[in-house]
């Protein structure tokens, strides 16, 4: 039902990818505005002890750090997501057998494409974060905080070395809004390399925003966040209709479907 | 409406909260790293990093001041002071791009000032010892670089639309050459290109090195990358035999990041033309008591020096003969002209108003000014320019190239692409890293700030006011001459008689100093005294040495001239035959006169207040008062009001007493008066403020210079003193405040303005370097794209900034 083109073929086998790389770039803004603020205290000691004169001035060790902390974010999410797919994987083949196995996937992929999906049009409609039942898991609320506060405890000695990525891997179990959604996609998706990959790919898109606003333009203004917002919102909407397209049609609702891998019908 | 403490944003319905951390979070995920800032430790204090800190300030040997040509960003400022300090016999160094200033200490026995400067004309810099005398003139471009490398760039262009491009469309070339016909056409291109890059481009390139000596990118070093790796890609397929050279972008980069600084430094020039010549403060000969000449640096301690009326005393001293009203406003800044008598301390820079004294010159023969433009050298030296956001974009932007080019590399390698094809490859991500657009976001925008300030009167004489102003949190203005008009005139009178003013002024006539002037003036402006006014008229109306205007009204009273005397504290002699007393209540009560009651608690009050009573009496009697000071401007307090918009604390700085001020610290928006600061104190104060955030000054008296430096930004209000617009950011060329609201408004939109051309550019990078990487670019494309930002900067940039007043 696609008119299929090479250009179209591609898209369709990693419309995920892209999508997850889409909300990667328009979520910078909401990385700057949440996680903004303790990266600048980063900053700050990393420039705690040079030259009075010039402690305003960017150099090439600054950037450097930065990107290991980018990096470091981007490998912590991957391995997460690598994590929760191998654990969807394994939740899939354990009910293979099962004669239930299609309608528990099917249920599964709609209700997980429906949750996404209401958390695209929350952030359409608000401009900003959604409260509710997925941010509020608090299990990893206080493995964020046991975590960080063995690194922060030392955060001095951490931000002037390569170790700095560490602090930046910590930030992949920070109970993120826009993480949890991609968290559940990865869970659903059933594979821990895609698992790995889409959220490296989200990883990625965040960092031209962090680096280029972070060090040289600096802070966004809320307007132009909260549209950003609300287009990250739209991009959501398509994430979430992928899982939730899928499980109609295990279920036998056929809907317009792009190539995705590992979602192909047996 | 509040958001969430942490990012801002709109707080939901039942925003998240707890009881351990302070506020409400629109998500738990902003109050996880809200819990965990507060967590995080304080930072240790490293001490030796505190003594790494004063390296200029420590270091022992003489110190001097050098003009540098050819500073224009952080970078150099880095280079400067990295290669002063690595030669043997120079100690410590500090550079400040914004003024074009070094400071150098260094050891005399080993090095001479010519010396050290020589030793500083490195790289294309060119080092000069400083002198007051001079301003400082930015180096003209020569036209010379431009229209050569115009010319050529367009024959490079001319032979690129008609050969290069209708290849890339599918057309045959307009004329067929062979194989060896193209070989003919490169070479042309290639030597056309090289002139451009080499010869127009070598200030670019200049630029490039020193920031690769200096280990911190900047914009050149960006551009330079682009141009030389363009241009080598280029040169590499010419000889192996390849169409897709990308001369075209080696040429536009280089023509237009010079043509667009070329323009942006014509308009500032023209903008520092606009300050005339205002005359230099120093003194440079002094008159001896016998009245010969003789040059003041010969001048011994101990000798006597004759100062006349209208004349600055040149250096500290102690008077010994002669009584006169010193203005020492333009040093100390206090308002009104001070006595001094035999035995009082004179300060070398104050302006004798109505006797001639004689001082002996103080033990060390300086002048108080003197000291205020070391102070101004050391501060303004001293403090580095701002790292514009251009270089800071750069220092981001070069590292991430390389890496994208090196992983492109690598990539092109590993998936089987032969060495060349993966140089290439690396090399193409390289040419297209810097757009023209991006060498042009900031000087086109710049541009039109300064010329929209120009319009409205002030200069910009620093471009880096566009980005410091709109980050301001304390605004420090200066009292006398700032928010005053800094001339006496009469604000108030109270008179028993007519005829009162007619007596003051025909007295007042015969003497020089300030205050009698004021006097004068008034009655010239309206005949009958009043007690309200507008200052503004009388003081137009009249000549302010206190000649009688033509056509003034009223029978001038006759006054015996043989029989007037001047005293310091006023005039006494005959009007209409009556023995007149105008001056001081002390006069008054010396000839014998009586005053009344309200005229003297009318004259307490003037004093506590800060100003200057004039009584004057005859026939026994006082019968009349005036009440002289140094009067506010009009606008004042509304410009006060549109300072402190947007939560900007407002503080008033004087070298007068707190009573002068009152009135000023009474205004809502004024959060703060410091009062009776001596001529240095002015600079420990804005150190004070600058905790508190970003310090902006208004000023314009020669006292205020080095705060002016001292502070983030520094705006000087024009008023005849050359030493307040030399140290200043901006100057206010009309002596107005009312435009400097104003100027805040322009820098927000300045910098806007920068923003977005800067977003534009990257644009066309987040486009061009993901396709170039993936080898899909073609040399059209790319000069097609890069045209397209340019001209969306150049076309965002002639948009109107501010709404003409």
């Amino acid at each position: 039902m696609w008119p299929s083109t090479v250009a179209v073929d591609t898209l369709g086998r990693d419309a995920d990818l892209l999508l997850f790389f889409v909300i990667g770039i328009l979520a910078g803004a909401h990385c700057l505005g949440m996680c903004g603020p303790l990266v600048s205290t980063y900053a700050e000691r990393l420039t705690a002890d040079r030259d009075q004169r010039r402690r305003d001035r960017i150099t090439v060790a600054d950037v450097r750090q930065h990107g290991l902390f980018n990096l470091g974010r981007t490998a912590g999410y991957a391995a997460v997501g690598g994590m929760l797919g191998l654990v969807g994987g394994l939740v899939v083949e354990a009910t293979a057998i099962t004669p239930v196995a299609s309608a528990i996937r099917g249920s599964v992929g709609v209700v997980a494409g429906l949750l996404i999906v209401a958390v695209g049009i929350g952030y359409l409609l608000r401009g900003t974060t959604v409260t509710g039942g997925l941010t509020g898991l608090p299990l990893v609320g206080r493995g964020f905080r046991l975590v960080t506060g063995v690194l922060t405890a030392r955060v001095d000695r951490l931000v002037g070395s390569p170790k700095i990525v560490g602090l930046g891997a910590v930030h992949a179990l920070l109970p993120c809004p826009i993480l949890y959604p991609a968290y559940l996609y990865a869970l659903v998706v059933g594979d821990p390399l895609r698992g790995a990959l889409v959220l490296g790919v989200l990883g990625l898109g965040t960092i031209p925003a962090l680096l280029v606003y972070g060090l040289a333009i600096g802070s966004l203004s809320v307007g132009h966040r909260t549209t950003l917002h609300r287009a990250m919102g739209v991009a959501f909407v398509a994430l979430g209709y992928l899982p939730l397209a899928h499980g109609l049609m295990l279920f036998g609702v056929a809907l317009p479907y792009p190539n995705v891998p590992f979602y192909q019908p047996l | 409406m509040s958001g969430c403490t942490l990012c801002d944003l709109a707080l939901p319905a039942d925003p998240a909260t707890d009881a351990a951390v302070a506020g409400e979070y629109c998500c738990r995920g902003c109050l996880e790293v809200a819990r965990t800032l507060d967590d995080a430790d304080p930072a240790e204090t490293d001490p030796a990093a505190v003594e790494r800190e004063t390296a200029v300030a420590d270091a022992e040997g003489a110190v001097t001041y050098l003009s540098v040509d050819g500073m224009h960003c952080s970078t150099c400022e880095v280079f400067l002071e990295s290669t002063a300090t690595d030669h043997d016999g120079i100690a410590a160094a500090a550079a400040s791009y914004a003024t074009d200033t070094m400071q150098v200490v260094y050891d005399e026995d080993a090095l001479t000032v010519p010396e050290v400067a020589d030793r500083l004309s490195v790289a294309g810099y060119e080092a000069t010892q400083r002198s007051v005398t001079d301003r400082q003139e930015a180096a003209s471009p020569t036209a010379a670089f431009l229209v050569g490398g115009g010319f050529f760039g367009m024959m490079t262009m001319l032979w690129y639309v008609l050969f290069i491009y209708p290849q890339h469309f599918g057309f045959a070339p307009v004329v067929e050459f062979g194989a060896f016909g193209r070989l003919y056409l490169l070479s042309q291109l290639w030597l056309f290109a090289s002139i451009v890059l080499f010869y127009t481009g070598f200030p670019l390139l200049r630029g490039a090195y020193v920031s690769l000596r200096a280990g911190q990118p900047n914009m050149d070093l960006l551009v330079s990358l682009a141009a030389v790796s363009a241009y080598l890609y280029s040169s590499a397929i010419t000889v192996l035999g390849g169409i897709d050279v990308y001369f075209d972008v080696t040429v536009a980069i280089v023509l237009a990041v010079t043509a667009g600084n070329y323009y942006e430094r014509g308009v500032k020039r023209q903008a520092v033309s606009l300050l005339s010549d205002l005359g230099g403060a120093r003194v440079e000969e002094a008159r001896t008591r016998d009245g010969d000449r003789v040059s003041v640096d010969a001048v011994t301690p101990g000798t006597e020096l004759l100062v006349r009326p209208g004349e600055r005393i040149p250096l500290d001293g102690t008077v010994v003969e002669g009584v006169a009203a010193v203005d020492e406003a333009l040093v100390t800044g206090e308002s009104v002209p001070v006595t001094r008598r035999p035995g009082d301390q004179a300060v070398g820079g104050g302006v004798v108003t109505d006797a001639p004294i004689v001082i002996e010159v103080g033990a060390d023969a300086t002048s108080t000014l003197d000291r205020i433009v070391g102070l101004l050298w050391s501060v303004q030296s001293a403090r580095p320019g701002v790292q514009r956001l251009a270089d800071r974009l750069a220092t981001v932007f070069v590292p991430v190239v390389v890496a994208v080019a090196a992983l492109a590399v690598g990539a092109t390698l590993v998936t089987g692409g032969t060495s060349t094809g993966a140089l290439l490859v690396g090399l193409t991500v390289l040419v297209v890293s810097c757009p023209c657009a991006l060498g042009l976001a900031t000087p086109l925008a710049v541009a039109a700030g300064v010329q929209r300030a120009a319009e409205d009167g002030i200069v910009v004489a620093s471009e880096t006011l566009f980005e410091t102003l709109p980050e301001t949190d304390v605004i420090a203005i200066d009292k006398t001459g700032t928010l005053t008009s800094g001339r006496m005139t009469v604000t108030q009178a109270l008179v028993d008689d007519e005829a009162a003013i007619e007596r003051a002024a025909a007295l007042e006539r015969y003497s020089t100093h300030p205050v009698a002037d004021a006097v004068v003036a008034h009655a010239a402006a309206d005949g009958p005294a009043r007690d309200d006014g507008d200052a503004a008229a009388r003081r137009a109306s009249v000549a302010s040495d206190g000649g009688r205007a033509a056509g003034s009204e009223g029978t001038t009273p006759t006054v015996d001239t043989a029989a007037v005397t001047v005293e310091p504290t006023g005039v006494v002699g005959p009007v209409h035959g009556d023995r007149t007393v105008v001056g001081h209540p002390d006069l008054l009560a010396a000839a014998g006169m009586a005053v009344p009651d309200r005229f003297e608690q009318r004259a307490a009050e003037a004093t506590a207040a800060g100003a200057v009573p004039v009584l004057v009496g005859w026939d026994g009697r006082c019968r009349g008062l005036f009440v002289v000071a140094d009067e506010p401007r009009a606008t004042w307090g509304d410009t006060v009001t549109a300072l402190s918009d947007g939560d900007r604390d407002v503080v008033v700085l004087t070298g007068d007493d707190e009573a002068a001020a009152a009135s000023f610290a009474d205004h809502p928006d004024v959060d703060e008066v410091f009062a009776g600061l001596p001529p240095d104190g002015k600079v420990a104060a804005i150190r004070r403020l600058r905790d508190r955030g970003r310090v902006a000054m208004i000023g314009d008296g020669a006292n205020d210079a080095p705060a002016l430096a001292a502070a983030d930004v520094g705006i000087a209000i024009a008023g005849g003193a050359s030493l307040p617009a030399d140290a200043a950011d901006a100057v206010v060329t009309d002596g107005r405040l009312a435009p400097v609201p104003t100027l805040f408004g322009l820098a927000a939109g300045t910098r806007r303005r920068v923003r977005q051309n800067l977003v534009w550019a990257l644009c066309y990078n987040a486009v061009a370097i993901p396709l170039a990487a993936l080898g899909l670019l073609n040399p059209l494309f790319a000069a097609l794209a890069m045209a397209a930002s340019s001209t969306l900067v150049v076309l965002n940039s002639g948009r109107r900034l501010v709404p003409r007043n």
